[in-house]
């Protein structure tokens, strides 16, 4: 990664944050459920970044390398409060566990549609934070970031094969969770 | 592959990741087995409903909070960082560079006689010179202060 030493320095970071800032943020939402959390995950992500940058190989992708300091970060937090980050399927939705409640509406979609696909994904986010931060952060990383194996396998230090077995692992828990609350008919 | 119990096989065949020795297995399996058949429908579900996640923008207040940040950062950065120029070099240069220096000090320890000009040191000199001179380093860049490998020359404006 390299950026023209003539620009202006303000000018030359806020274009970093528009092609990197983004994917970090959602990917820290869906790791943290909530809005500050993951303000908080990117802040300390990049300055983590700025810290060790020696340390960043430029012949690699960048955002793959700053979501592997977020899931450091937060695998850290969450080891330091001695807890996993489980939400009960029978709370209710919290006020800002909305990146998905709040998408944008299709264009041809009714107004009843609309309601129908916000609250599926409303159910689905909060089956995905149900899920152990393994196999959350693997499915996330494959299925939503649309990274390879061996990407995944950096981001989170483990090899292709334990990879593969949390994504598919994630997914069976995930498409049994996401069920069971459509049974339950939680809001 | 067990017939009863999906396994994460469907997943890396649903990926594209399946090795190529499994790749024949699983579809031949597939062709015969429906329960499993049905179990990889599931599963490409549950990955086209996350892929179809909708993103969010970044908070402008969180923009405006990592410029800050940075600002900050750019502030309490060494000073001298800006001076250092910064020359940059493919890195295939600088080692087929080195290469043909090495094997000019090779071919000169061949041929050197009483009569000609003792080419070793300036051989070695220069190599020394490269090595050390010549290096990759990462410096913050002196206008954003991130991520940058370079290499560079202190002495050269």
């Amino acid at each position: 990664m390299r950026h023209d030493a003539e620009k202006d320095p303000a000018d030359a970071f806020r274009e970093f944050i528009r092609l990197h800032g983004e994917k970090a943020y959602n990917f820290a939402l869906r790791l943290a459920g909530s809005d500050a959390d993951a303000r908080d995950l990117v802040q300390e992500a990049f300055a983590r970044a700025f810290e060790h940058r020696d340390r960043y190989d430029a012949s690699r992708p960048f955002d793959a390398w700053l979501c592997r300091i977020l899931h450091n970060i937060y695998l850290d937090g969450v080891r330091r409060q001695e807890h996993k980050l489980n939400v009960s399927l029978d709370a209710p939705v919290p006020e800002d566990a909305g990146s998905w409640e709040e998408a944008i509406a299709g264009r041809d979609e009714d107004p009843s549609e609309q309601a129908v696909r916000r609250e599926s994904q409303a159910l689905m986010q909060r089956a995905l934070e149900s899920l152990p931060l393994q196999y959350r952060a693997a499915v996330m990383l494959c299925d939503v970031d649309g990274l390879s194996y061996e990407q995944i396998g950096e981001i989170m230090s483990c090899p292709a094969g334990t990879v593969r077995s949390r994504i598919h692992q994630g997914r069976v828990l995930l498409k049994k969770a996401f069920e069971r609350q459509v049974k339950r008919g939680v809001r | 592959m067990n017939p009863h119990e999906p396994s994460d096989q469907l997943s890396a065949y649903a990926d594209g990741e399946l090795p190529a020795g499994e790749l024949a297995a699983v579809e031949a399996h597939l062709g015969a087995c429906p329960p499993c058949r049905e179990a990889l429908a599931g599963l490409r579900e549950v990955k086209s409903a996350l892929a179809a996640a909708p993103t969010r923008p970044m908070p402008p207040a969180l923009i405006a909070a990592l410029e800050a940040d940075h600002a900050r950062r750019l502030e309490a950065a060494p000073r001298f960082a800006w001076l250092w120029p910064r020359l940059w070099i493919p890195a295939g240069a600088l080692a087929g560079a080195l290469a043909l220096a090495t094997l000019w000090v090779g071919l000169s320890s061949r041929l050197a006689s009483e009569d000609e000009l003792p080419l070793e040191p300036l051989v070695a000199a220069h190599s020394r010179y490269a090595a050390e001179t010549l290096v990759p380093q990462s410096v913050p860049a002196a206008s954003n202060g991130y991520l940058q490998l370079a290499y560079f020359r202190p002495d050269e404006p």
